[in-house]
């Protein structure tokens, strides 16, 4: 193997590797930084310089079917360095259940689901995608779809579906007045508060048929075994309620909610039921249609450039021998034979 | 207590609410108002309380005397489904089912009148 085409092997894998990391492990910063860039462009110099090479017979037969190996390659990586150079930022967008999310960009609807509590404990809550063709998509969270030069991932956020009823038990409003959406039961802490030195996700939520506003606090598993009088859960939400007209503490009103437990704190009865509902985050990613035709091409030059050393090895076996010469001198007597 | 789709076919005025809500109960004698009005007319009101128990609404819509139909939601998809930035909200709907209008805020009955009107106009 020649030195040009071992360099090419290790470039070429090395920039298809770079440039499908973004799909495989989506929203990394450093997709966008120079050294990622400039090692890029070097990369894709040690390619194409092979590919051009090969292609004008520099590295033989085989070398002209690995050129479009290489010229894959650095489609590829191409594709890879214009989606780190010119692709935004990864974004984030946290919505309440029943909002809808466009993106022009990408020529996207996304809804964000209404939910149950079992839903949403389950964490099997599903972005609905809807393109300007109508065409549908349902991505569960934790799912990712890569469309054009972008990655469209739900990813699940710690949620908690609030369930609010008076002294008798009857149900009564929840609403979000600072939140996205009015009328939402789901909380979905866009905030945090620092806690003995921890930052931890935050919200709040009223109840206006009791005068209450409550403030919630998440709390996961490592976070409680540092809380005092905590409980031993894997997650638990702390509430402290207030009037809602006033905004003066009501007493006794502190206190510890697991996922499913009934509490009564400052005159409600609240019922938390903890898990996840999805964000929606869109980062850059390869052209799609050029990561593909430049996977094709790699595929089409292993294929051939091993067809062709196949043949080149049969080509040798199945030609004739050269006959040996003997490099024993014919003595006199066998030299006057037939003379 | 019954489901939206019931209405399917008809112009469906459509009243988020909740007892605890005084616009709300302000607006109540219009929308009683207008459905005994334009109920022959094929006009349905429809309102949805937001999280309530059923025991408290149907205390209320007794005292109040309501008679067009209550329907409860009680996870508050409709406020979500709808984008309710307060309440009350008021959605009309055309016979193909389709939102004609939607109203953050109190509506008098002379709007609720108006926005009904067009919808009828428009389904002649």
């Amino acid at each position: 193997m020649s030195n040009l085409r071992r360099d090419a092997l290790v470039a070429g894998s090395a920039l298809v590797l770079s440039a499908f990391a973004q799909v495989l492990f989506p929203g990394w910063s450093g997709y966008h930084s120079w050294q990622y860039a400039t090692i890029s462009v070097i990369l894709a110099w040690v390619t194409g310089r092979y590919a051009f090479c090969a292609l004008f017979g520099r590295d033989g037969a085989v070398g002209r079917g690995l050129a479009w190996s290489a010229g894959g390659g650095l489609l590829i990586g191409l594709a890879g360095l214009a989606s780190g150079l010119l692709g935004p930022d990864t974004q984030s967008f946290v919505r309440p259940p029943g909002m809808v999310q466009t993106s022009p960009d990408l020529d996207l609807a996304v809804s964000f689901p209404n939910v149950d509590p079992d839903t949403m404990m389950l964490s099997d809550a599903a972005l609905t995608l809807r393109d300007h063709g109508g065409k549908l998509w349902k991505l569960r969270s934790g799912g990712q779809l890569w469309k054009g030069s972008a990655l469209i991932q739900a990813l699940p956020r710690p949620a908690v579906f609030i369930e609010a009823a008076n002294a008798k038990g009857e149900r009564v409003t929840v609403t979000q007045p600072d939140g996205a959406a009015f009328l939402s039961p789901v909380l979905l802490f866009p905030q945090t508060v620092v806690i003995g030195g921890e930052s931890l996700p935050s919200d709040a939520f009223a109840v206006p048929a009791l005068d209450r506003e409550v403030k919630a606090i998440l709390f996961s598993e490592s976070d409680l075994a540092r809380a005092p009088r905590a409980p031993h859960a894997s997650s638990a939400v702390l509430f402290a309620v207030e009037t809602m007209r006033t905004q003066v503490l009501v007493p006794g009103s502190i206190g510890f909610a697991t996922s499913g437990e009934r509490v009564r704190l400052g005159g409600v009865a609240l019922h938390a039921m903890i898990g996840t509902y999805p964000a929606l985050a869109l980062s850059s990613a390869p052209d799609q249609l050029t990561f593909f035709v430049g996977v094709t091409f790699v595929v089409i030059g292993i294929g051939a450039s091993t067809v062709i050393r196949h043949r080149e090895r049969n080509d040798r076996a199945s030609a004739p021998e050269v006959p040996e010469y003997s490099t024993q001198r014919m003595d006199a007597e066998d030299a006057s034979i037939g003379t | 207590m019954g489901s939206v789709s019931e209405y399917r076919g008809k112009i469906v005025l459509v009243n988020l609410w909740a007892t605890w809500c005084p616009p709300c109960r302000e607006e109540i004698p219009s929308l009683e108002r207008l459905w005994r009005l334009e109920r022959g007319r094929g006009v349905v009101v429809l309102g949805i309380d937001q999280g309530e128990s059923s025991r408290v609404v149907e205390a209320f819509a007794r005292h109040s005397g309501v008679s067009y139909p209550l329907l409860i939601d009680t996870d508050q998809r409709y406020g979500r489904a709808y984008g309710s930035l307060g309440l009350p909200t008021t959605i009309l709907v055309d016979r193909n089912g389709r939102v004609f209008q939607s109203v953050d805020g109190i509506l008098s009955f002379a709007q609720m009148q108006a926005a009904v009107n067009t919808v009828l106009a428009a389904a002649r």
